[in-house]
């Protein structure tokens, strides 16, 4: 995507980016093949503004999450985190360039140690960075409680002891604790009630004007999009298919597969139902059966752009 | 042999359920009175740990011995808490059907999907039985049955075609929308009056989530299915049932009209829910404050009071009573009394 000098500065910028994983024979008898997991995938975040990957399952959204914070080494393309490439970087350089960037998964369950208290969790980005002293290690935990609404009695509980809501607040302080600039939210409320929902995304709403973070939030919630994004990417089979505002988005859809996402979201008023478009139908979303052709987006209106 | 209101099929009455755990005695579900009346699709929401699954499985009996039920679940006027487990195990599957939380947990991953709809096919109304009787039986009344056809057709039924595959198939080796499919068909397999569905779709796509919601719908519509839907989706309850229970903390809060729950909701806590869902209106979202209490401890008086922002004296003192309001509607709340 050519870059529009009317937009913002960017912080984030995908070019091209690809990430397939080789297919040995096995269990299921497939023979060895390769899964394009990420196919060619550009897209830009703003600074200080939202962005969003829509997807279902299958689609490619996580991979390509976490080749854009490096946990993958991608195949081809680059990765440019505030005016560096990264997608090539190793050992103590890349280390250094993650200061930058952190995430949060989707199941706090599973992604806190159980074995650890939470001082321990939120503290261990700054072992690993060699941030400040002992002492300051704790006085920046206890910071970072505060800042995620939590009390400072939760320092030495372990993540047993926790709500779901609590645990992901656990995590988004550990995010946050190397002031980065930019964070990865991997279904960041997916496993919680709405209730708790609507809190954590109260509380990342808050944070992110308070110190002018910027968000890549990977879901497949249409709704949790619609009130959270600024701007919305589309992906399918390992591509993004459109990607504009998010009003744009769910106003006037353009690619046959968002119109099948919105048209499938389960919706509570009636007057919701008058904003989604009519019912469609489309093949599985299998990356590794995407057809190999041309895959080329064209920018239908303003800042809107749709895969032809 | 119905000796309740003329169309319940299902009538709780004051049940409780108490669980033994480390920290004392929880008191989980307390005092659910719902009736479900014949033909109706009914949608239980509410947060997690509020006791929509201990219900479900209450009603199923298939709660493990640890856990004591207290109250009545009369089913076409039959107790089923003071039934013995043979009886309930002829009422299991041909009468009442679950269909569980998780598909790909609830299917055996050392069976085929064959051998597993086959089993239940041959061995339906049986109680558990021997491994030795297990084998005698099965060879032969597997031929009987054809109950490799009959596996067949129920997944045809389900959309599962061709079924070839998916009868090969362990559960790992088929995506989890065709594993909940499977579920369905094996609760829709001994033809029940009562079907209880406990969230299914949840870990679903939303297109594949809407797929499955407008099969079962259909076979809903297509066998006067009774069901009782279980979900913390909201959106998902408001488009199948025609009525809402909503339920907190081991109560039920509020009953009404799918179309009215959360248009004009009565209760705190449903009001609560309803900002807090995201709308496509873009509406902003308010949580709501603090968490489903201890059951081992549970406040006195309305178990929602710490985290209701309309609490009086009264509701820290009195457990409100399900009333029925001017508009037919129903509510546990000291509001509105």
């Amino acid at each position: 995507m050519k870059r529009d000098e009317a937009l913002g500065e960017s912080i984030l910028e995908v070019k091209s980016l690809q990430k397939f994983f080789s297919v040995r024979k096995g269990i299921l008898g497939k023979s060895a093949g390769i899964v394009k997991a990420v196919n060619g995938v550009s897209l830009r975040a703003e600074r200080g503004k939202k962005l969003a990957i829509v997807g279902e399952s299958g689609s490619g959204k996580t991979t390509l999450g976490k080749t854009i914070i490096r946990l993958y080494r991608p195949t081809g393309g680059e990765i440019w985190v505030d005016g560096h490439d990264i997608s090539q970087l190793e050992g103590p350089e890349l280390k250094k360039a993650r200061m930058e960037m952190q995430m949060v998964f989707q199941d706090p369950a599973s992604s806190l140690n159980p074995r650890r208290n939470v001082k321990a969790i939120i503290s261990s980005p700054l072992e690993v960075h060699n941030v400040g002293t002992r002492v300051d290690r704790t006085k920046r935990v206890k910071e970072l409680l505060n800042i995620v609404e939590l009390s400072e009695d939760y320092i030495n509980r372990s993540p047993g002891a926790l709500s779901g809501g609590e645990k992901q607040r656990v995590a988004i302080a550990r995010a946050l604790a190397l002031n980065p600039k930019l964070i990865l939210l991997d279904e960041p409320t997916s496993s919680l009630d709405v209730s708790v929902q609507a809190k954590i995304l109260t509380l990342l709403d808050r944070l992110q004007k308070e110190s002018n973070l910027t968000y890549v939030l990977i879901t497949h919630d249409l709704s949790v999009v619609r009130n959270f994004a600024d701007t919305v990417c589309v992906m399918y089979r390992g591509r993004i298919v459109e990607s504009s505002t998010t009003q744009e988005i769910f106003t006037d859809p353009l690619h046959l597969y968002t119109k099948t996402l919105l048209s499938a979201l389960p919706v509570i008023y009636d007057e919701e139902l008058a904003i989604l478009p009519k019912p469609a139908s489309l093949p599985s979303s299998n990356s590794n059966n995407a057809p190999d052709s041309e895959h080329r987006m064209i920018e239908a209106k303003r800042g809107h752009w749709v895969e032809v | 042999m119905q000796n309740g209101s003329n169309d319940a099929i299902l009538e709780i009455r004051n049940l409780h359920i108490y669980l033994n755990a480390y920290e004392g005695l929880a008191k989980i579900v307390d005092g659910v009175n719902c009736t479900v009346r014949k033909g109706e699709v009914v949608a239980i929401v509410g947060e997690s740990g509020c006791g929509k699954t201990l219900t479900a499985k209450a009603i199923m009996g298939i709660l493990p011995p640890q856990i004591k039920i207290e109250g009545s679940i009369r089913y076409k006027g039959m107790d089923l808490v003071a039934l013995t487990e043979k009886e309930r195990a002829k009422i299991r599957g041909s009468e009442i059907a679950m269909i569980p939380q998780d598909p790909m947990i609830s299917l055996d991953p050392l069976l085929t999907i064959e051998d597993q709809l086959t089993d239940l096919i041959c061995f339906k109304d049986m109680p558990q039985i021997n491994i030795f009787s297990y084998y005698a039986r099965r060879s032969r009344v597997e031929k009987q049955k054809g109950a490799r056809d009959i596996a067949a057709k129920i997944l045809e039924e389900v959309e599962l075609t061709p079924p070839d595959r998916v009868l090969r198939s362990y559960p790992f080796q088929i995506s989890g929308g065709m594993a909940q499919r499977v579920c369905i068909a094996m609760a829709l397999q001994g033809e029940p009056s009562l079907l209880i569905a406990d969230e299914p779709g949840t870990n679903l796509d939303v297109t594949t989530q809407k797929h499955m919601l407008d099969l079962l719908i259909a076979r809903i519509r297509a066998r006067h299915l009774t069901v009782i839907f279980i979900t913390h989706n909201l959106a998902v309850a408001r488009r199948i049932a025609q009525r809402i229970f909503v339920m907190y903390a081991g109560n039920i809060a509020e009953v009404s009209d799918a179309d009215k729950t959360f248009v004009d909701p009565l209760h705190p806590y449903t009001q609560g829910l309803k900002k807090a869902v995201p709308t496509l209106l873009g509406t902003p979202m308010i949580g709501i404050d603090g968490r489903v209490p201890a059951y081992t401890n549970p406040p006195h008086g309305c178990r929602f009071y710490p985290r209701c922002p309309q609490a009086m004296e009264v509701c820290k003192q009195k457990k409100p009573e399900l009333t029925k309001t001017k508009d037919g509607r129903m509510v546990a709340c000291h509001l509105y009394n």
